[in-house]
């Protein structure tokens, strides 16, 4: 119980402070592949993240277009389980790719459509939580579609 | 950028959090782990109590104005000036709201203007976004070499949609780092419904086949994500007026009927996942005239003040 209680006021702590200041860290700490062909989407985002932590994102796709999620993460934040979300189903990321140390998705959407990204960062290992604070960027890049469906 | 919780999400994130601590205590089966021993590409969402309960957690997003009016073939359509806001009407703006709600709106005349590539207008477009920005105290966001960099490229139309684009992705990640995104909701609401009025200005008549008023029921999603992300900040007067014009539109999306012919799959096809099924938009004749007349009478008012 003892445990537990810690275990709680910690995250409370962590939750009451923000999630701390990683403006720009997917621009200016993620290097993209030199012949990446898509257009930077103004849904991307950065985040301040603990390990154990959760963080969900909903975005917009829209038909007709290809789509870059990739998932930047400073060194420290320890694995990253992420999953795609539409219409109640979870996509699993048979094609995940790493490329600069971007773990990245490609896919495309036959209809315009919100996609809800649920991401885990793995469990704490009993570092303090300002040693765990790390900033992952989840950058997203769009370009007309190639496939013709 | 930096992500910012408001008081309420803090809290609401420190019980989700502790929900799941307890989740996983009580129960060690884990959804992730489970995925993984199927082959299937999709399979059911399981049902997470938490997920139902605290969707306010999630962080939304929303495309930008540009990346709205790239969605939007502009071969089918002529560029008209005529139904912008006046750039002169940027000296009418006194109050807080309304200078936010018009920087927004500024923002998508910007957007639309720099698609059409008229360079003098964006010009006088991007003043107007500048005195604005000025007025709300964000026009750090502006600086003098982005300034200089439009005068610089007029002729250079890839360089302005780039700036242009730049633009605003500054005043989203200034207004982000400085723990506005009150403020950020207000401009953003302001983008939106001015997007929508530029784009349906161009659908005069009803029919169902149009491609471009399919491209304009599609912003549903977008208007949902921006209303969640919004109505985080409800609590701040500074938001009455847009979210209540945004709750309006909202309100005409959520009545046009869904229906989902085919059930969402995915398929990989040159090492992309392609997604296919899920669900199709339609709009009656009347559900699209309450439509534009909302959208109208919204973006008319926020304009006129």
């Amino acid at each position: 119980m003892k445990n537990f209680l810690f275990i709680f006021l910690f995250i409370l702590l962590y939750s009451t402070a923000g999630f701390g200041q990683c403006n720009g860290f997917h621009r200016t700490m993620c290097e993209l592949p030199f012949e990446w062909d898509y257009e930077y989407n103004s849904q991307s985002v950065d985040i301040e993240m603990t390990k154990g932590q959760s963080f969900r994102m909903k975005i917009i796709l829209y038909e007709g277009y290809d789509y870059y999620i990739g998932f930047c993460k400073e060194e420290g934040l320890g694995k990253l389980n992420y999953q795609f979300l539409s219409n109640d189903v979870v996509i699993d990321q048979t094609n995940k790719k790493v490329e600069n140390n971007i773990e990245y998705v490609e896919l495309t959407s036959k209809k315009t459509r919100i996609v809800l990204i649920d991401i885990q960062t793995e469990q704490a290992d009993g570092n303090s939580v300002n040693e765990n604070r790390k900033c992952l960027g989840i950058i997203i890049g769009n370009r007309k579609s190639k496939n013709t469906f | 950028m930096k992500k910012t919780l408001n008081m309420k999400t803090k809290i609401l994130t420190a019980v989700y959090l502790s929900v799941s601590i307890l989740l996983a205590f009580s129960c060690k089966n884990s959804t992730t782990n489970n995925n993984k021993d199927k082959k299937n590409v999709i399979q059911e969402l399981p049902m997470h109590e938490e997920t139902a309960t605290l969707d306010s957690l999630i962080y939304y997003r929303f495309p930008s104005p540009k990346e709205v009016f790239d969605y939007i073939d502009k071969s089918k359509i002529d560029y008209n000036n005529a139904i912008l806001n006046p750039s002169e009407n940027v000296k009418k703006y006194l109050e807080l709201p309304v200078q936010a709600i018009n920087l927004g709106i500024y923002i998508s005349d910007l957007a639309y203007i720099t698609l059409f590539e008229q360079h003098q207008e964006s010009l006088e477009y991007f003043n107007a976004i500048h005195q604005l920005s000025e007025k709300i105290k964000i026009s750090g966001a502006y600086d003098e070499p982005l300034y200089k960099r439009i005068s610089n490229n007029l002729d250079n139309v890839d360089s302005l949609l780039v700036i242009s684009g730049e633009a605003y992705q500054n005043i989203v990640d200034h207004l982000t780092e400085t723990d506005q995104e009150n403020m950020l909701a207000v401009i953003s609401i302001g983008a939106y419904i001015e997007s929508l009025y530029l784009i349906m200005d161009y659908i005069q008549e009803y029919d169902a086949e149009s491609e471009l008023l399919s491209k304009v029921l599609d912003q549903k999603y977008a208007v949902n994500n921006l209303y969640e992300y919004a109505a985080q900040f409800k609590d701040d007067k500074i938001l009455d007026e847009a979210l209540d014009n945004l709750k309006a539109i909202k309100s005409v999306f959520d009545k046009l009927e869904v229906n989902t012919p085919e059930k969402t799959s995915v398929d990989t096809e040159n090492d992309m996942m392609v997604i296919s099924g899920g669900d199709e938009l339609s709009i009656t004749r009347e559900q699209f005239m309450e439509l534009k007349e909302t959208v109208v009478e919204s973006r008319e008012s926020l304009v006129k003040k």
